[in-house]
C-alpha cells in the first residue's frame, strides 16, 4: 500500500505557480526526504496533504483516502508537525498532548511523551506560548506521536532546534520508523536528510526535478568527484573562468580562499591549469565524494 | 462527533481568558441592575417587570455575544492556532460546530444564570403573576443569544481581513439592534411619499419586515408568554400568521443559521 499518492498535484495563486504537476509516491514504510530551498513549494504540498491549501488541478490521497473529500479519514492515521503554527494560549504543554489525545481518541500517556521529545515536567505544567521556538518545536512533535501514527508528516522539524535537538530529532524519526510509521518530511538542510532519508525528492520553483535514493542521486551526477582547492588568493573572475571549464558542474567559494568545485574526473586537471593561467598558486588540494549538498546546489541552481 | 473535542476546548479557553470574565460580568451587573431601576421605570407588576427586563437583554445580550465570537475562528486563523487544530483529525465542520457551541456556552450560561437570579429577585418584588412563564422566557432569550453567536461565528468564518470583521460585526450591532426600526420606518415613510399616517397603520408587510430584527422576533415571543404590549403591534385582531409567534421562532433560527452557514461555506472553499 502506497501512504502518499500525488496525481499531477499544481497550485496556482493567481499567475504564480507554487505547485506544478507533482507526481510523487511514498511507500509505507518509507523515510522521504522532501527538499527544496525556502519557497519552492514544500509547505504548499504538505498544506495540500492536509487539505489546508485545495489544489488547482491533480488530487492527493494518504493510504488511499482523498485528502480534500475524506479529509478527516486521511489524518486519522498521521501525525503532523506543520508548517507556521502557534500553539494554544493558557494552556500548558500537558494540555496540549491531552488535547491531541482526545482529538485521536488515543489512550497514550502524556508525561511519557513529553519525556520523549525532550520536554521535562516542569516544562509540562508551564503555559506553552511561553515556550521558546525549540520547545514548541518538541511539544508539537510530541501531538504528532500521539496515538502511534501510520504516517508522520514534518515540515522543516529541525527549526527552532539546536544540532543536538536536531540529531534526537532524527532519532525519533529513526525510531517511529522502525516501529513501522512511514516518515515524510521537508527539509531545506541537507544534513538532515542525508542522515536518515531512504529516497528524497528535490523541489523546485513548484516542479519535482528529482526522486531518488541518495546513492542513485550520486550516481546521476556521473562518478562525481569534489574537489577541495586552496589557494594563496582568490582573483576576480576565477571562479566564473572555472564553471567555463568543460565538466565542471559546481564551483563555489567556501571560505577565504578555498574552492570547492564538482567536476568529471577528467576536468581536475584542466582546473588546476586554469588555477595556474589565472595567476592563482594551489597551496593545497584533495579531493572528496560528492555530498548530497553538492547535488542539490546543482539540482536546484542555488549556488552560494 | 469530535465537535464536542472542539467545542470543550473553546469552552476551556474562555473560561481561561480575561475578556470573558469582563464581558459576561455585564449581565449581572444590567439584569440584577434593572431589578432595582424597574421602581423608576415601570410598574410594579411582574410582566412589566420582564418586558423591561427583555429590553434589557435585547441590547446587552448582543453586544456580547458579538464580542465574544466575532473574532472566534478567524484569530485562530491567522495566528496559525488554527493550522494545529486542523492537523488533528478534525473537519471545518467539525470545528465550525464546536466553536458555535463553545461560544454559545460561555454567552448563555452566564446570561441565563443572571436571568434566572433576576428572575427570582424581581418575583420577590414585583409578585409571582405569570412566573410560570419564566422558563420560556429564558428559552427565548437564549435563542436571541444564539442568533447572534451565530451571526458572529459565521461572519469569523467568512473571511481574515480584521478590518471587515471589525465592521460587519459593529455593523452587524448596529444594523440589527440599533437602526432596524429607524430604517423600517424611512422605507415606509418614502414608499408612502411621507404621509407619517402610515406609521401609525403599518402595512401587514412591513409588520414582518419589523419582525426581521431579532429583538422585535425575541420581544414576539416574550410577548407569547406575557401580556406586555412590547410587541403589541402582532396580536391586534387580524394580524397575519407570519407576524405569529411560531414565525418569530422561525426568523431567530434563520438568523443563527443562515449567517453561519453562509460562513461556513466560504470557510470551507478557502485555503487556510
Amino acid at each position: 500500500m502506497t501512504a502518499i499518492e500525488a496525481n499531477e498535484v499544481s497550485k496556482r495563486y493567481g499567475t504564480v505557480v507554487a505547485l506544478d504537476r507533482v507526481d510523487l509516491t511514498v511507500a509505507e514504510g518509507e523515510i522521504f526526504g522532501f527538499l527544496g530551498p525556502n519557497g519552492a513549494g514544500k509547505s504548499t504540498f504538505i498544506n495540500v496533504l492536509l487539505d489546508f491549501v485545495s489544489p488547482s488541478d491533480g488530487s492527493v490521497e494518504i493510504f488511499g483516502h482523498d485528502c480534500h473529500a475524506e479529509g478527516v479519514a486521511a489524518r486519522k492515521r498521521i501525525g503532523v508537525l506543520p508548517e507556521g503554527y502557534s500553539v494554544f494560549e493558557r494552556r500548558t504543554g500537558r494540555q496540549h498532548l491531552e488535547y491531541a489525545i482526545r482529538s485521536k481518541e488515543a489512550d497514550d500517556d502524556p508525561a511519557e511523551i513529553l519525556d520523549r521529545v525532550g520536554l521535562d515536567p516542569t516544562d509540562a505544567e508551564r503555559e506553552a506560548s511561553d515556550y521558546s521556538k525549540g520547545m514548541a518545536q518538541r511539544l508539537v512533535l510530541g501531538m504528532a506521536l500521539v496515538g502511534e501514527p501510520d504516517l508522520l508528516l514534518l515540515d522543516e522539524p529541525t527549526t527552532g532546534l539546536d544540532p543536538n535537538g536536531a540529531a534526537e530529532m532524527r532519532d525519533i524519526i529513526r525510531e517511529e520508523n522502525e516501529r513501522g510509521a512511514t516518515v515524510f518530511f521537508s527539509s531545506h538542510i541537507l544534513e538532515q536528510v542525508e542522515a536518515v532519508c531512504d529516497r528524497v525528492g528535490i523541489l523546485q520553483g513548484g516542479e519535482l526535478v528529482a526522486v531518488d535514493t541518495i546513492e542513485g542521486l550520486r550516481e546521476s551526477l556521473g562518478g562525481g568527484t569534489k574537489l577541495v582547492i586552496t589557494v594563496d588568493h582568490m582573483a576576480n573572475g576565477t571562479l566564473a573562468s572555472v564553471r567555463e571549464i568543460q565538466g565542471v558542474e559546481t564551483a563555489v567559494e567556501r571560505e577565504e580562499s578555498t574552492l570547492e568545485v564538482t567536476c568529471t574526473n577528467d576536468a581536475k586537471m584542466d582546473i588546476l591549469v586554469e588555477l595556474h593561467d589565472a595567476g592563482v598558486d594551489v597551496v593545497n588540494f584533495r579531493t572528496e565524494e560528492a555530498s548530497l549538498e553538492d547535488m542539490f546546489i546543482e539540482y536546484t541552481g542555488t549556488g552560494r | 462527533m469530535s465537535w464536542r473535542v472542539v467545542a470543550r476546548e473553546d469552552v476551556y479557553d474562555a473560561v481561561r481568558s480575561k475578556t470573558t470574565w469582563l464581558a459576561v460580568a455585564l449581565f449581572p451587573i444590567a439584569f440584577l441592575g434593572y431589578v432595582v431601576a424597574h421602581d423608576y421605570v415601570g410598574e410594579p407588576n411582574f410582566p412589566a417587570f420582564v418586558a423591561g427586563l427583555a429590553g434589557v437583554v435585547g441590547v446587552v445580550l448582543p453586544a456580547v455575544a458579538i464580542l465574544l465570537s466575532y473574532k472566534s475562528i478567524a484569530d485562530d486563523r491567522t495566528s496559525g492556532r488554527l493550522t494545529l487544530t486542523l492537523s488533528l483529525p478534525h473537519s471545518r465542520r467539525d470545528l465550525a460546530i464546536g466553536t458555535v457551541v463553545g461560544r454559545a456556552v460561555v454567552v448563555l450560561v452566564p446570561a441565563l444564570l443572571a436571568l434566572a437570579v433576576a428572575g427570582v429577585v424581581g418575583a420577590v418584588r414585583f409578585g409571582t403573576d405569570g412566573v410560570l412563564w419564566v422558563p420560556s422566557f429564558l428559552l427565548a432569550s437564549a435563542l436571541f443569544g444564539a442568533a447572534f453567536v451565530g451571526f458572529a461565528v459565521g461572519l469569523s468564518m467568512s473571511t481574515t481581513a480584521d478590518r471587515w470583521i471589525t465592521l460587519g460585526g459593529l455593523g452587524g450591532y448596529l444594523l440589527l439592534v440599533t437602526f432596524w426600526g429607524g430604517l423600517q420606518s424611512a422605507t415606509l415613510l418614502v414608499l408612502h411619499r411621507f404621509d407619517f399616517q402610515v406609521l401609525r397603520d403599518i402595512p401587514d408587510w412591513a409588520l414582518l419586515f419589523r419582525l426581521l430584527e431579532p429583538g422585535e422576533s425575541y420581544a414576539r415571543l416574550v410577548r407569547a408568554g406575557f401580556d406586555v404590549d412590547l410587541a403589541g403591534l402582532y396580536v391586534v385582531e387580524g394580524a397575519p400568521l407570519y407576524v405569529s409567534a411560531p414565525a418569530a421562532l422561525v426568523l431567530l433560527v434563520a438568523w443563527a443559521l443562515v449567517p453561519l452557514v453562509v460562513g461556513y461555506r466560504r470557510f470551507r472553499a478557502s485555503d487556510l
